[in-house]
């Protein structure tokens, strides 16, 4: 057998191959919609969603965006600061991996705009509105992509609670008491009977009293929640709080809305 | 916990949705299927009965098959519901959700689905409708902004969003705002809730300061999610209520804001 009768033989293989797997695929799509047009979407089940996200703890930044090195022993000589996710543009070109080009325009904490470009994967957690700590790149530098300021990749998870929190205080939208959302972080999900608002906004962020029912007895919290969050508790059912104070000499704790840490 | 959910049947148009598609795919596997099976077996006799070369014979089944393997893949797009002839009304978003991202298409657009409560809404009233925006500009659209929806007739949730709406005509459908339709700048000086709430809505208060430090209140109900937007000292949109032309405003209305609305 020659050269060529060796590639034809391949090439026809690897065409049947192909052939056989997409008619694999069609046959699936037919069993499918043999069942019948899928019930109605469901829009509340985005909010059963967003609660889940709430209900995690903090994380890296690395693994929050999913992209980007991992955190490391690497001590960085400028603090990092909170921006606010303006907008999300692009988000084009998704590759194999799954992760996606992207640009966030941010809002830095005097006001100023930057747009970042790098690869996420998870939209999901890409909203307008959302923190992101980030540092500047040194005066006149910009990374390869032309990046002057980039996510705080070397923050670990509870370095990067502590930079949310501060940020959370310094809005006013956390009291004096939310250095304990770091000793011993357990968020719990409890269902509620009732969310007022007390006319408080700041930050974009509104502040609601939440009523929860925990081993048949009504409890209540107050904090900012941004209105989707707000929508989310409302439509889920379910709101994400934590005892601040462990229970001592068999006295209950104070209760706090879990942050949604970004 | 999670609410129970009555989402609806599927209508008609659903219905029609998935039998074309199940048509297409069935056509697809009875003329793929023969086709296939037909490439082989004329390959095999054609190196059998005749004295071509075979590495030709197989070069050419190969392209066959390839052929047969693109009419699988290739797909038509199914029509768009036609838009319904029900009335406008007034939602609140509450929720954008990523409906497709990374891979925009060939117009390079994606698709968020808007997630709103239409004015007065029991808490089960939910609504979904798509908004489609240019992957390169992005999208901001918060939650908290008043949209202009249509109902479809035929659907529990799904709506339809109406983007070209006069933002002054939309809020006239909440707040019977007389007199002229003159749009101003205005500061929000301070928001209340000053009642009990019917359902989900709250009565509320907002006074806004205009450019000539006129105090004007905006009230109506409103779910806690539309407060977001409504922080002393932002800036905001109103158009005067001129009950008597004589005398001077107290009163306004507040105009949505966001790029849905």
């Amino acid at each position: 057998m020659d050269a060529d009768q060796i590639v034809a033989v391949i090439l026809f293989v690897v065409a049947a191959l192909v052939c056989l797997m997409v008619w694999g695929f069609e046959i699936a799509a037919w069993r499918e919609l043999k069942a019948g047009p899928p019930a109605p979407h469901d829009p509340a089940s985005y909010f059963d969603a967003v609660v889940s996200r709430w209900a995690r703890g903090p994380m890296a930044v690395h693994d929050w965006l999913a992209g980007g090195p991992y955190p490391d022993d690497r001590v960085c000589a400028v603090d990092p600061v909170v921006a606010e996710l303006v907008e999300l543009p692009d988000g084009s070109g998704a590759d194999e991996t799954g992760t996606v080009p992207t640009a966030l325009r941010l809002r830095l904490p005097d006001g100023e705009r930057t747009t970042i470009r790098l690869d996420a994967n998870d939209a999901v957690n890409l909203r307008p509105g959302t923190f992101l700590p980030v540092y500047p790149e040194p005066p006149g530098f910009s990374d390869l992509r032309g990046n002057t300021w980039r996510p705080a990749w070397h923050l670990d998870a509870v370095a990067v609670a502590r930079v949310m929190l501060g940020h959370r205080r310094a809005l006013g939208l956390l009291d004096d008491g939310a250095e304990e959302l770091l000793r011993d972080p357990r968020p719990e999900r409890f269902p509620i009977s009732r969310i007022r608002p007390t006319g408080t906004v700041r930050a974009g962020q509104v502040e609601v009293v939440v009523t929860f029912m925990r081993t048949g007895s009504a409890l209540s919290v107050r904090g900012f929640l941004r209105p989707e969050e707000i929508a989310a508790v409302r439509h889920s059912g379910d709101v994400v709080v934590t005892e601040l104070t462990v229970r001592r000499s068999g006295r209950d704790g104070r209760w706090a809305l879990w942050p949604m840490w970004f | 916990m999670s609410i129970p959910r009555d989402t609806g049947e599927p209508d008609a148009f659903m219905k029609a949705v998935n039998a074309r598609q199940l048509q297409r795919v069935r056509r697809r596997i009875r003329v793929a299927l023969p086709l296939e099976v037909l490439t082989v077996v004329a390959t095999v006799a054609i190196l059998l009965l005749t004295d071509a070369h075979w590495s030709w014979v197989l070069f050419g089944a190969a392209t066959a098959t390839s052929l047969v393997g693109a009419v699988l893949v290739v797909s038509d797009d199914d029509a768009e519901r036609p838009r319904p002839g029900t009335d406008l009304e007034v939602a609140v978003v509450v929720g954008v959700e990523i409906a497709d991202w990374g891979n925009a298409g060939a117009d390079d657009q994606h698709r968020v689905r808007v997630i709103a409560r239409p004015l007065g809404s029991a808490t089960s009233e939910l609504v979904h409708g798509d908004h489609r925006f240019r992957a390169g500009d992005g999208w901001s659209a918060r939650p908290g902004t008043l949209i202009g929806i249509r109902r479809f007739p035929t659907m529990k949730h799904l709506v339809r969003l109406e983007r070209c709406v006069d933002p002054v005509a939309l809020v006239r459908l909440r707040e019977p705002v007389r007199g002229g339709s003159v749009l101003e700048d205005a500061d929000v000086v301070s928001l209340r809730v000053t009642g009990e709430p019917d359902g989900d809505w709250w009565p509320t208060e907002v006074t806004v300061r205009t450019a000539d430090r006129l105090l004007l209140v905006s009230e109506c109900r409103r779910l806690p999610e539309e407060l977001g937007p409504l922080e002393p000292g932002t800036a905001v949109r109103i158009v005067r209520d001129q009950r008597d032309p004589f005398t001077r405003p107290t009163r306004c209305a507040i105009l949505p804001s966001g790029d849905t609305a």
